[in-house]
């Protein structure tokens, strides 16, 4: 492994972020993420996991501290290289009726990602035909999004972020709106993924999901960033292992 | 920017004007009957130009040669008289042309002067002035010039006449431009708020694209070519709308118009041309309003 490869692909330096004045939602958060790795975020509801997902792919900006993505400061990017860091992050949401087009063909969905890009038709084709194949969507090209059952469309938001093989997948809650079972189908697909060599930040409060497949968990709690230790298979209190 | 982003945005523009059709259709219709209203007063202003610019070309100063001025005095000024700026053509009138024309057969004078000596009538020289705007002061302008001259006793001044001319052209003019500002500040409304409710039902699309990485290019230039398409294809109608009407009031109007000197005749391809060329600007213009004003991710 090279220098550069070592790097760290997120970064969180001393982070602040207010949405009212003195109530910080994020205060002092520090992490790194390597590449490759696969980190759970949670948190309870309202900590501050999805704008801490949001300051990364630059839908809001710090106010305090810096992230960086690939040694790259990305609350100093100048809007309109805002496109070309977001075309290196794919983004699944929670909320994936309101994120995907659900007139539109499951095709047309995931082709979105690659038509950004100028990909060739053909590449299109071959892309989200492979893509949907793995999401295990294959064969359903045709049919109309908002046709297919919840758990369907969540793959079909998974596929887009995939689609152009991004380094880093971010996951905000995607299994929130899901039945348990679902979910842990779901959750598969962003295994799956890293697995393949993306990296993965997955945004939960999910004990289920996070007993079930233990990985490296950051919380945030009051707004700091704490490394902690997954929960037990149990559903017990998550033990603090690391203050940041 | 490549073909093959051209073609991309093209691509991506057919798709928008197919799927919000509809929309697209009913907002062109709203700027055909905008955009037929500028096209009425254009073809009136068109047909009253004309008819002016033919009138000014009627107009003509007589400067009256002083009795006695030497053949060589006559001569310099009529070659000054052909050099003067705004003179279109200057002619010299001799004594006993002058008589012949009064004296001719079915001239105002025929009987009363066919008898009296040439002396008795003054030769002139007659200037006709250039068409165009101005035609008053530039009248004015040459019958000054001309009294100054030692052989020149008295110009007759067309002054009035001209004068009559150039408010004509200036109030058209002034009319023309203010409802045209009206009506296209009205077209450029229609497309920006047309392509703004197109814009909010693809809020969810245009999110999406900014998510995955889409520049502002890649969202607006399709926008733009659909405002341009659907002012162009307003413009289009509105222009078969006019020809339409034109050509059915053509008949029994241009024996009426013919009594006044005016020979209608419908916008010429050059006018047609600036007019599909601005409509597309306009609608490329309200586009770019609506994209500014829509929400950004």
């Amino acid at each position: 492994m090279t220098p550069t490869d070592r790097r760290h692909l997120v970064e969180l330096e001393r982070v602040y972020k207010f949405y009212r004045p003195e109530v910080a939602v994020l205060r002092d958060a520090s992490t790194q993420v390597e590449r490759g790795e696969f980190v759970y975020v949670t948190g309870p509801s309202g900590a501050g996991k999805s704008t801490l997902l949001r300051m990364i792919y630059r839908a809001e900006v710090p106010d305090h501290g810096r992230i960086l993505f690939c040694g790259r400061d990305v609350g100093k990017l100048r809007p309109s290289a805002v496109p070309f860091l977001r075309r290196n992050i794919g983004v699944v949401f929670q909320d994936f009726a309101t994120k995907i087009l659900r007139s539109r063909s499951v095709f047309d969905n995931v082709a979105l990602a690659l038509e950004v890009l100028g990909a060739p038709s053909r590449v299109i084709r071959t892309k989200v035909t492979a893509v949907l194949e793995s999401v295990g969507l294959g064969g359903r090209e045709p049919e109309i999004a908002g046709n297919l059952s919840g758990g369907e469309q969540q793959r079909i938001a998974i596929a887009r972020a995939l689609v152009n093989d991004p380094p880093l997948l971010l996951a905000d809650e995607p299994t929130g709106n899901l039945d348990p079972d679902l979910a842990m189908d779901v959750a598969r697909l962003f295994d799956e993924a890293n697995a393949g060599g993306t990296t993965v930040i997955f945004a939960t409060h999910d004990r289920t999901i996070l007993s079930a497949r233990p990985r490296r968990t950051v919380a945030i709690i009051d707004g700091a960033t704490l490394e902690v230790d997954p929960p037990s298979a149990s559903g017990r209190e998550m033990p603090v292992a690391l203050v940041a | 920017m490549t073909l093959g982003l051209l073609d991309r945005y093209l691509r991506r523009a057919a798709l928008g004007l197919k799927r919000e059709a509809r929309l697209h259709i009913g907002a062109a219709a709203s700027l055909a009957s905008a955009f037929v209203l500028v096209g009425i007063f254009g073809l009136v202003s068109y047909n009253l130009g004309r008819s002016v610019e033919a009138w000014g070309m009627d107009l003509e100063l007589t400067a009256y040669l002083r009795d006695g001025a030497t053949p060589e005095e006559t001569t310099a000024s009529f070659r000054f008289a052909r050099g003067l700026g705004g003179v279109a053509q200057a002619r010299l009138v001799t004594a006993e042309e002058a008589q012949r024309r009064l004296a001719s057969p079915g001239g105002p004078g025929a009987s009363a002067f066919a008898g009296l000596p040439s002396e008795l009538f003054p030769a002139s020289i007659e200037l006709k002035l250039q068409p165009g705007a101005q035609v008053a002061e530039r009248a004015e302008r040459v019958a000054e010039r001309m009294k100054a001259l030692p052989a020149i006793e008295d110009v007759d001044s067309v002054a009035a006449e001209a004068r009559r001319l150039d408010g004509v052209m200036r109030l058209s003019g002034v009319a023309g431009l203010a409802i045209a500002i009206v009506v296209l500040l009205g077209a450029l409304s229609i497309v920006s708020s047309t392509l703004l409710v197109t814009q909010h039902r693809r809020r969810d699309e245009i999110e999406l694209l900014r998510l995955c990485g889409a520049t502002d290019g890649f969202l607006r230039v399709p926008l733009l070519l659909e405002g341009a398409v659907q002012s162009l294809g307003g413009a289009i109608l509105a222009l078969a709308i006019l020809l339409g009407v034109y050509l059915v009031l053509e008949g029994p109007a241009g024996g009426a118009l013919g009594a006044l000197g005016i020979v209608p005749r419908f916008l010429p391809a050059w006018m047609v041309g600036l007019a599909l060329v601005g409509a597309a600007l306009l609608g490329a213009l309200g586009s770019q309003i609506s994209f500014r004003r829509s929400i950004r991710v």
